[in-house]
């Protein structure tokens, strides 16, 4: 093993034990110092994975993108777009991880392509766009190994429109009507009895100065219940969105879960495969 | 006898108010990386009055706070969630969303995940939480 393998291999070995921050200084260190080498393509590619892998995500994304612009036709670049659109996805960049994913499906084929279908897909729950989901899920085709997942979740989206919702104007106009009752209504007990106590605590506070003649201490009182009282409108609406993201969450969980565990049958093998999905 | 009445009752609502605030927001960085937090992005420059509340916030903070001691459960505290709301949607979104964060915080402790912050555990209920709903995936999408 010369010196240039040597440099390289030490990377690599950092990027195997997970040591991710030092990894991408010795591959940096390996770029300066053999900048004509083959392997300083792999390096570039390995510091956009470290990132990844460290959940770097922005940093992964730049990375990512000085490899693309270096390597246009390098044989790894699809797995390069693969973990950009991934850390987009994890940025909430949906519409930049689309067009990333986009670009593997429009230049790939076979699995890979699946793969971005797949995640393409997985954005488009994320970004609530169920009909143009179950779209992307069922452009999988039976061969594929990701297809039983993707008939879950496709026939799990038809039944979307289904979850027991809690509406967010209801929440807002009986807490607006009773301060508290939107939050009894989206089963918040503890939060409902509190808006309850204090809207009720200022709002006697502000009529006994008022009636007082106490009036500057009175619109003092009054401008915070102000504040109390649109709080709680607001905080009743927002627990109904919780409520119905949580609902929502939870029945993409139990697709994810669903999804995770598959069967599979290989035509051209004759085979038939239990597969599991796990995330690690 | 009357003013007794009166100072008791304020007495009483301001005690109602102030646990709920609390001390510094703890950031731990491990890369040291400059960029913020998308929720620390000052979004919208506050206006007049969004300037005073956040200076009053910021008095708290200061004075305030490290007497009364730290008692919010949350992450980021009620006060550092406040400056981020006033910064993020200006004076009258932030006075309303930090009464709702106030009055909220009770049941948010029952699905707010429990993160590590600095040697102290908090439950996660950032701004995002709360604005998801109107503010959400196009001005996240950028």
């Amino acid at each position: 093993m010369n010196n240039i393998e040597k440099h390289f291999a030490y990377a690599e070995s950092l990027f195997k034990e997970g040591d991710y921050y030092r990894a991408i200084t010795e591959y940096k260190r390996f770029i300066f110092f053999f900048p004509e080498e083959k392997k300083t393509q792999k390096c570039f590619f390995r510091i956009g994975e470290s990132y990844f892998k460290a959940k770097k995500w922005a940093e992964a994304v730049e990375a990512l993108n000085v490899f693309k612009a270096k390597f246009p036709f390098s044989p790894m670049l699809n797995d390069a777009l693969y973990l950009k659109g991934m850390a987009e996805k994890n940025l909430k960049k949906y519409s930049d991880a689309l067009s990333t994913f986009e670009e593997i499906i429009k230049a790939g084929s076979g699995e890979r392509k699946n793969r971005a279908i797949y995640q393409k897909a997985l954005i488009l729950v994320d970004m609530k766009e169920w009909k143009r989901a179950g779209e992307a899920f069922s452009m999988i085709p039976e061969k594929s190994v990701l297809s039983p997942g993707a008939r879950i979740f496709s026939s799990g989206l038809e039944n979307i429109d289904n979850l027991p919702r809690k509406s967010p104007t209801t929440a807002g106009v009986l807490s607006a009507i009773v301060p508290g009752t939107g939050h009894l209504y989206t089963e918040r007990p503890r939060d409902a009895l509190v808006a309850f106590l204090l809207n009720g605590a200022f709002i006697w506070a502000a009529v006994e100065l008022f009636d007082d003649g106490k009036n500057v201490a009175g619109g003092v009182v009054t401008f915070f219940e102000l504040g109390w009282y649109t709080g709680n409108i607001y905080s009743a609406v927002s627990s109904a969105h919780k409520y119905n993201k949580k609902v929502e969450e939870e029945f993409f969980e139990n697709l994810r879960n669903r999804s995770s565990l598959s069967y599979y049958h290989d035509n051209k093998r004759s085979s038939n495969y239990l597969i599991l999905n796990m995330r690690f | 006898m009357q003013n007794l009445r009166i100072i008791i009752i304020l007495t009483v609502l301001v005690g109602l108010g102030v646990p709920c605030y609390s001390g510094n927001n703890d950031s731990f960085t491990p890369w040291n990386f400059n960029n913020p937090a998308p929720e620390e992005k000052v979004i919208t420059s506050p206006s007049f009055p969004g300037y005073l509340l956040i200076q009053s916030v910021e008095i708290f903070r200061k004075y305030i706070s490290p007497v009364d001691g730290d008692r919010c459960p949350m992450y980021p505290t009620c006060a550092a969630y406040s400056l981020q709301v006033i910064k993020k949607h200006g004076f009258f979104i932030g006075f309303v969303m930090t009464a709702g964060r106030l009055i909220h915080e009770n049941n948010e402790m029952d699905d707010a995940p429990l993160i590590k912050v600095g040697n102290k555990c908090r439950f996660y209920d950032p701004v995002s939480n709360n604005d998801f709903w109107w503010y959400s995936l196009d001005n996240l999408d950028k």
